[in-house]
């Protein structure tokens, strides 16, 4: 009897998709090693990926990244399903949600910095949200907004910043998608 | 290997280090700054709003130097002491409390902090059931 072969199509979009969720798990990774001053105050520096990939090529593809991200890179930190799971999952719908309107903005008045400090608010919003509703069922959690939306503004507006940048330079023409097998 | 990578990580962070003469300003566009100032004035303004330590949150009534009862105040309601010489009607609103009724004259009603909660000097001849008003640091209410 022969076993039965299943093969799974590959297109080029998942190819980038892949490389653009490898570059986001590498941030995400690299970015667990930094010392934090407050839990979940993060710089967050995956999200760069996230809005080259939103101005690119849309927020579908934003979204697979994203979610990729989260999924694949509390995997590799040893936190799937833990608690910091959820709050990164609750955070990153949220700001797909706000990126999504936010790519609606008129792109002649606002770049990449709207849309990067919008997420960062919507992020941290989703997991306060969760944290008040699972995590920590008391008002005193709310005394941390202050330090979580200055947090928000400032890695915000620099990953922003950074995107923006990125986006300014013009993309080197890839090669046909034909990786070896 | 940048050749097969076009839009990777490696790729990008090279990027980004040949970009070094584009100006950071010219990366804000007109509406960017309008959204940073407006985002900026919330989060100065969540700090005051969100850390408010010293306002009370709940009126501590005591009858002759013993605890009766802790109102908070975020509930509005009426409460009774019976005392010595009658009854005194104690009327919460979000946020303040009040003696509302009393059988004598000159009710104490004084704020202290979670700090201070000490009992309450006043005129007590008349008034066996005096209250307080406890936040977490300060005092905030004198009714």
């Amino acid at each position: 009897m022969t076993p039965s072969t299943i093969e799974l199509p590959v297109t080029a979009d998942d190819y980038r998709i892949a490389r653009y969720a490898a570059a986001a798990i590498a941030l995400t990774v690299a970015e667990a090693a930094l010392p934090s001053p407050l839990p979940g105050i993060k710089p967050g520096l995956a999200n760069i990926i996230v809005l080259v990939v939103l101005v690119r090529y849309g927020w579908r593809d934003a979204a697979w990244v994203s979610l990729l991200r989260v999924v694949a890179g509390s995997l590799v930190i040893g936190q799937f399903l833990a608690p910091g799971f959820f709050l990164a999952l609750a955070g990153a719908l949220c700001s797909l949600g706000v990126l999504a309107l936010a790519q609606h903005l008129p792109s002649r008045l606002f770049g990449p910095v709207s849309a990067s400090v919008l997420a960062a608010f919507a992020h941290i919003g989703g997991q306060i949200a969760l944290a008040r509703a699972w995590l920590v069922p008391h008002d005193g959690v709310y005394y941390l907004l202050p330090l979580f939306a200055t947090a928000a503004l400032l890695f915000g507006t620099l990953n922003g910043l950074v995107a923006a940048r990125l986006l300014a330079i013009p993309v080197v023409a890839a090669p046909a998608e034909n990786p070896a097998p | 290997m940048n050749q097969r990578i076009p839009d990777g990580l490696r790729e990008m962070l090279a990027q980004a280090t040949d970009a070094g003469h584009l100006p950071w300003r010219a990366l804000l566009k007109p509406g960017d700054w309008l959204l940073l100032v407006c985002v900026a004035a919330l989060v100065a303004a969540s700090y005051p709003l969100l850390w408010r330590g010293g306002v009370a949150d709940r009126a501590i009534v005591r009858r002759d130097g013993q605890l009766v009862t802790e109102l908070a105040l975020n509930i509005p309601r009426k409460y009774e002491v019976t005392g010595a010489i009658g009854t005194t009607v104690i009327e919460v609103q979000p946020g303040r409390a009040r003696v509302l009724s009393d059988p004598g004259s000159a009710p104490v009603l004084r704020a202290a902090g979670l700090a201070d909660a000490r009992q309450c000097r006043g005129d007590l001849r008349a008034e066996p059931c005096h209250a307080a008003t406890r936040g977490t640091r300060r005092p905030q209410h004198c009714v």
